[in-house]
């Protein structure tokens, strides 16, 4: 395996003085799968921005394929990385088709629109996450999980190497979350490296091959989910008890304990 | 399948008809307006005898009512409406907001700023045209660099920044129509402020054709990139898009639309922002269609409501005055039909 993205000694801070994070080093090989697990507030998001290049680092490098982002222009980037937000408003009535079009933009020169070539590109994408029906469909009147499903299309259509996810699960319904993850599974068999933040310690067994845990500004630990996430880890990172189970021989499950409550038993209006 | 695409071609082969039709249509109409009557044959006969060495026998009048007085404004009404609709649209598109006009980073209180000046110190027209434009891109220029100085690249600050640069500029026109004569140089300030086309000539058509020109041309090639921008800077910059370059770009351009505009017929509200509303409606939100789109319907709107200008009344009504009058009531329509465009 060879490494595809590496980062070093990252430290970054929104106003220079207090760091959100430091002392990050993590490095994703090709075809991982990895999933950045953490309390709110650590910086995942941050950290996701930054392997983007979106936000600058305060210390520290990144490098992809052996070359410091922040030298690379935003094209030459955006062929490698495709990027889905946590949440998007598109404020104009674009079609689904049109969005997922917009994935090709790093193919296209300053000047140029989407060819045929292009349109056939943006279409398998959608046929490829079975969304085709909802090509003519206005973008801001379909569901949040519609929604993402889209965002997914339109990664798919920039064809990247790198696909970087922010908490790809938080608006979607409990199906959609499967289905997701199920997804990114798919992405990751055909050649492409996700890194992905996550709510979820179970979605880190659903669907990576590896885990960071950050805590506190840093990287907590880093490895395969069976070693990482486990019920100290867990109690670490987010201070609540946790149950590590296996189901069967395939599935690993964190469950978490029983919700402490006293008075539990006071009545339902 | 088939059949719907057919019908969808057919929708868009009429609807582009009718958008290119239409301003041609009252482009000619427009000749035949006036307190000069003049008929179809004579203007058809009058335009043509020029290029086509024909007999033409019409009164040297008729040649000079054609050519030297409608035809010149005929074409500025047509470029202002365009200009602005489009700026409109741009600027509504770059920054994500749906509720933007032209002039928000300060261009028309900075042109109408450069315009009182040039008229208190007896300036001649065409320097009341060139001041006009000048202080129009300073102010745009000062919003711009202000906004780098405080916060980067972003887009609250610099819309933040143009109403305060604007608010400056629009005391300082208060100032000088303080300090005007109230008998000649004020009336003349005013009447600038509230937009005409009356004093439209063949030269103040040629200064700003150069730079809308340019701007029309760079507006309507990265119409695509327009597209990827409204969609919000971190998914933009993530689509492969410089975000500051290119909206610096589109500010560049917008601004010589916008300057060029306010230059030759004051400051005339609303268009800019109903005309894109309008288009959208029609178009969709794809700028690739929707920037033609807007050229094609704020040249037809503006010319309409400059025909009426100069005919309704027996003295012209300003430009400024109807467009706001036709337009705020317009913006309101457009609101109760819950378009989905703004939510």
């Amino acid at each position: 395996m060879s490494k595809i993205m590496d980062i070093e000694n990252a430290e970054f801070s929104y106003n220079g003085k207090k760091s959100v994070f430091k002392n990050v080093n993590l490095s994703v090989e090709k075809g991982d799968v990895l999933c950045i697990l953490g309390p709110n507030g650590t910086g995942k998001s941050t950290l996701i921005k930054c392997m983007n290049s979106l936000l600058k680092l305060k210390s520290g490098k990144i490098l992809l394929k052996n070359k410091n982002i922040y030298s690379m222009k935003e094209t030459e980037l955006a062929k490698i990385i495709g990027y889905i937000p946590q949440s998007n408003n598109s404020i104009f009535a674009f079609s689904v088709f049109d969005i997922v079009l917009m994935g090709r933009t790093p193919h296209l020169s300053l000047t140029s629109v989407p060819r045929k070539n292009d349109y056939i590109i943006a279409e398998e994408a959608l046929k490829n996450l079975g969304i085709l029906h909802m090509k003519d469909k206005i973008y801001t009147e379909i569901s949040g999980g519609e929604r993402q499903l889209v965002l997914m299309a339109r990664a798919i259509a920039q064809q990247p190497e790198i696909l970087l996810l922010d908490e790809p699960t938080s608006h979607l319904d409990f199906g959609n979350q499967i289905r997701t993850l199920k997804i990114i599974k798919e992405l990751s068999k055909i050649g492409l490296t996700v890194v992905m933040t996550s709510h979820f310690p179970d979605h880190a067994f659903l669907s990576c091959n590896k885990v960071a845990i950050m805590n506190q500004g840093t990287i907590m630990e880093i490895g395969k989910p069976e070693i990482v996430v486990t019920e100290h880890n867990m109690k670490q990172a987010y201070g609540v008890d946790v149950k590590i189970l296996d189901v069967n021989e395939h599935r690993r499950a964190c469950i978490p304990m029983q919700v402490q409550q006293p008075h539990v038993d006071t009545g339902c209006f | 399948m088939n059949r719907r695409i057919n019908r969808e071609t057919i929708r868009n082969i009429s609807l582009t008809t009718i958008l290119i039709s239409f301003p041609i249509l009252l482009f000619f109409g427009s000749f035949m307006i006036g307190r000069y009557p003049v008929s179809p044959t004579d203007v058809i006969l009058a335009i043509v005898s020029v290029f086509v060495p024909i007999n033409a026998n019409l009164d040297s009048t008729v040649y000079t009512v054609v050519w030297d007085i409608r035809l010149p404004r005929i074409i500025a009404a047509m470029i202002v409406g365009a200009a602005l609709s489009i700026s409109g649209a741009s600027f509504q598109g770059t920054f994500q907001n749906p509720l933007v006009s032209p002039d928000i980073l300060g261009v028309s209180s900075g042109a109408g700023f450069g315009a009182a000046i040039a008229i208190l110190f007896s300036f001649s027209a065409v320097m009341i045209q060139t001041t006009a434009f000048l202080f129009g891109l300073v102010a745009v220029i000062l919003t711009y660099s202000l906004s780098k100085r405080l916060r980067g690249n972003n887009i609250l600050v610099m819309v933040l920044g143009g109403i305060a640069i604007a608010a400056l500029f629009s005391a300082f026109i208060s100032c000088i129509k303080y300090l005007a004569d109230p008998d000649s140089k004020l009336p003349e300030i005013v009447y600038w402020l509230m937009g005409s086309l009356s004093a439209v000539n063949s030269n103040s058509v040629l200064m700003i054709i150069g730079p809308t020109l340019i701007g029309f041309a760079a507006l309507l090639l990265i119409g695509w990139r327009i597209n990827v921008l409204s969609m919000g800077d971190d998914e933009a910059r993530a689509l492969g898009v410089n975000t500051e370059k290119m909206r610096l770009l589109v500010i560049f351009c917008c601004t010589l639309l916008t300057a060029s505009a306010v230059s030759i017929s004051g400051i005339i509200g609303w268009v800019g922002l109903v005309v894109p509303h309008a288009a959208r409606m029609i178009v969709g939100p794809d700028h690739r269609k929707l920037l033609p789109a807007c050229i094609s319907l704020g040249a037809t709107f503006l010319l309409l409501v400059d025909d009426v200008c100069r005919t309704a009344t027996s003295i012209e009504t300003p430009l400024g005055i109807l467009t706001a009058i036709i337009g705020a009531p317009v913006f309101i329509y457009l609101l109760q039909k819950g378009y989905e465009g703004w939510s």
